[in-house]
This record gives structure tokens, C-alpha cells and sequence, in this order.
């Protein structure tokens, strides 16, 4: 990624905008942004994990797993806006720290992966009322996916904050 | 032992030092203290949304707490440790940091605002459990976490920028 053409005319094109510009005006933009951003990230973060622990069995198990959805998965959902927009603007306000950083992209790749895992969970949540009426036998690969969830978002948050030390020339 | 020449000795300690010379060790220890930064923060939310009457007001207060807060503890206890690591390695900047003096006031004040709550504010929790709109002292104090939180989050943010600042003169 570090080499890439498209990436570098992105990178230059990005830096070059007056938002960019207006983004680092004043170095305590950026902090702001990062805080707003990790706020979201501790919604995100707690959200997704107290719902794939309800469906590993681990947490509130007298609840039924929708109604522990129907608690959590509407928060990550309305926070994700959030966080991908202070994360475009912080990509904006220092595109090279991100975009020519392999450890961003690994981020974008987890990222990518947790979310389609808590979209296939989602889509099948109206199983879980058959499954506890015992019309239907509980799917194991719910679990897995759940445990997958929790490690996958684990990760996302270490390659967010190993971001800063895998910068390029630093 | 003065202040300086504590952080001094915490400094030159075999941990600290250690810590300070890897490539490695900052940089993951720091990935695990943000991730439980974000279970302590937005676990506490879960209960502090209940208190203010926002959110999951189906439920009884207690059922929530009991539910919720083990996490949090846990959470509390891995951020606790990584950041009494990460500490050790510069205690001395970190003692000179408002950022870090600032952050560790808000947690002792999150702290009283718990026991407050716990010794004095829910003595009456029976007449409120199952309330949707709790007292207001109960509000309050879920208002005052959030709050107090938010601001442990960006005052850690704070931290690093003022290090930055301070080493690379910006």
C-alpha cells in the first residue's frame, strides 16, 4: 500500500484540500477528533461485546438473545456514522499517517469482517424465538461467530492505536 | 520520598525500564489500556443510561448493575494495571503531565461519585428499582459518570498530544 500510485495521488490530492488545511489550523483538532472518535469506539466496542457474549451464553442468559439485541445492536449502529466521520476527517487531516500505513488497512480489513459477522447474526436473529420455542435446534456456528466477533473487534481497536507507531519514516 | 524522587526511582526501576526499551512493549500494553478504557467506559454507560431513565427502563436497576458491572470491574482492573505499566516507563513526564494529573483527578471524582451513589444516593433503591425515571440524585450521579468518563477518555488523548508537543515541539 505504501507504494501504491493511486495511493500517493489520493494522499497528495487529500492534503492539498482546504479542509485538510482547515483540519490542521489548529493542532487541538486533532485530539478532539481522536476523543470523539474513542468515545464511540467504547459504544461500539461494549455494544458488540455484551451482545456476542448473550449469544456465547456468558452474559444475561434469563433474556432472550433478541431482546438483548434489540438493547445493543441499534447503539453501534447509530454510533458507526460517527465513527467512520471522524475518521474520514481524520484520514483528511493527515492522510499519509493512515492511508500509506499498512496497520490502517488491517484496520479497514478487521473493520470490514466484523461487520459483515454482526450483519449475518442480525439478519438471523428472528431464528432465536423458534430456537427457544425448541421448533429448531440451536445452530453451534452462531457461537463461533460470535467468539470470532469479539476477536475481531479486540483487534481492530489494537491496529487503531498501533496506527501511531507503524507511521512511515517515524 | 518527595514526588520527583519517587517518579524518578519508579523510572529507573527494572520494570520501567524495560518497558522504555523495547520497540514492542509501550505500543501493546497501550493497545490493551485503551481496549479497557473502552469496556470500562461504555459498560458504565450501560448502568448510568439506566439511572438517568434512558435506556433498557424495561428492566430493574439492580438486574442491570448485577449484569453489567462484573465487566466493568474487570475492565477497571486491566486498565488499571496496563496504566500503572505504562507509568512506570516515564513517570517521570507523566507527573509533570496536566493531562495526567487531570486524568487521574477525573477517575479519583468518578470514583467518589460511585461511592456516593453506593453509601448514600441508593440506600433507597427499593422505592426506585423498577422505576423508568429514577430520583433525581440517582439521574444525576448516572449524568455525572457519563460526563466524568467522556472526560477520562479525552484527557488520555490529552496525554499523548502534550508528550508530543512537548518532545517534538509540536
Amino acid at each position: 500500500m505504501e507504494d501504491n500510485a493511486t495511493i500517493s495521488a489520493l494522499v497528495q490530492w487529500l492534503a492539498a484540500t482546504r479542509l485538510s488545511s482547515a483540519l490542521t489550523a489548529w493542532p487541538e483538532i486533532i485530539p478532539l477528533l481522536q476523543s470523539i472518535h474513542i468515545v464511540c469506539v467504547a459504544i461500539v466496542m461494549s455494544s458488540v461485546s455484551f451482545y456476542n457474549l448473550r449469544v456465547l451464553g456468558i452474559f444475561a442468559r434469563q433474556l432472550p438473545i433478541g431482546a438483548v439485541a434489540a438493547r445493543f445492536l441499534p447503539w453501534m449502529w447509530w454510533t458507526m456514522p460517527v465513527i467512520l466521520t471522524t475518521g474520514i476527517l481524520l484520514i483528511t487531516a493527515e492522510p499519509a499517517r493512515d492511508l500509506q500505513n499498512s496497520t490502517f488497512w488491517l484496520k479497514m480489513l478487521l473493520l470490514l469482517g466484523a461487520l459483515s459477522l454482526t450483519t449475518v447474526m442480525y439478519v438471523g436473529r428472528d431464528r432465536e424465538e423458534a430456537i427457544r420455542a425448541g421448533t429448531i435446534r440451536k445452530p453451534r456456528w452462531r457461537q463461533l461467530v460470535a467468539a470470532v466477533s469479539i476477536i475481531l473487534w479486540i483487534g481492530i481497536v489494537f491496529a487503531g492505536r498501533m496506527i501511531a507507531y507503524t507511521q512511515n519514516g517515524s | 520520598m518527595d514526588i520527583p524522587t519517587l517518579a524518578q526511582s519508579i523510572y529507573t526501576s527494572s520494570v520501567g525500564t524495560a518497558i522504555r526499551e523495547s520497540e514492542t512493549l509501550f505500543p501493546l500494553i497501550e493497545s490493551v489500556h485503551v481496549l479497557a478504557i473502552t469496556l470500562v467506559a461504555g459498560s458504565i454507560a450501560v448502568v448510568d443510561l439506566r439511572m438517568i431513565g434512558l435506556s433498557w427502563t424495561s428492566r430493574p436497576f439492580s438486574r442491570i448493575a448485577s449484569e453489567v458491572l462484573p465487566y466493568t470491574w474487570i475492565a477497571f482492573l486491566a486498565a488499571a494495571v496496563t496504566g500503572a505499566l505504562l507509568f512506570t516507563s516515564h513517570a517521570v513526564e507523566f507527573t509533570q503531565n496536566p493531562y495526567f494529573l487531570l486524568k487521574m483527578g477525573l477517575i479519583a471524582l468518578a470514583g467518589l461519585n460511585m461511592l456516593t451513589f453506593h453509601f448514600i444516593t441508593s440506600r433507597n433503591r427499593a422505592a426506585w428499582d423498577d422505576s423508568r425515571r429514577p430520583p433525581l440524585a440517582v439521574r444525576l450521579s448516572g449524568a455525572a459518570s457519563i460526563v466524568l468518563w467522556i472526560g477520562i477518555i479525552a484527557a488520555g488523548r490529552w496525554i499523548g498530544f502534550y508528550l508530543d508537543q512537548v518532545r517534538f515541539g509540536g
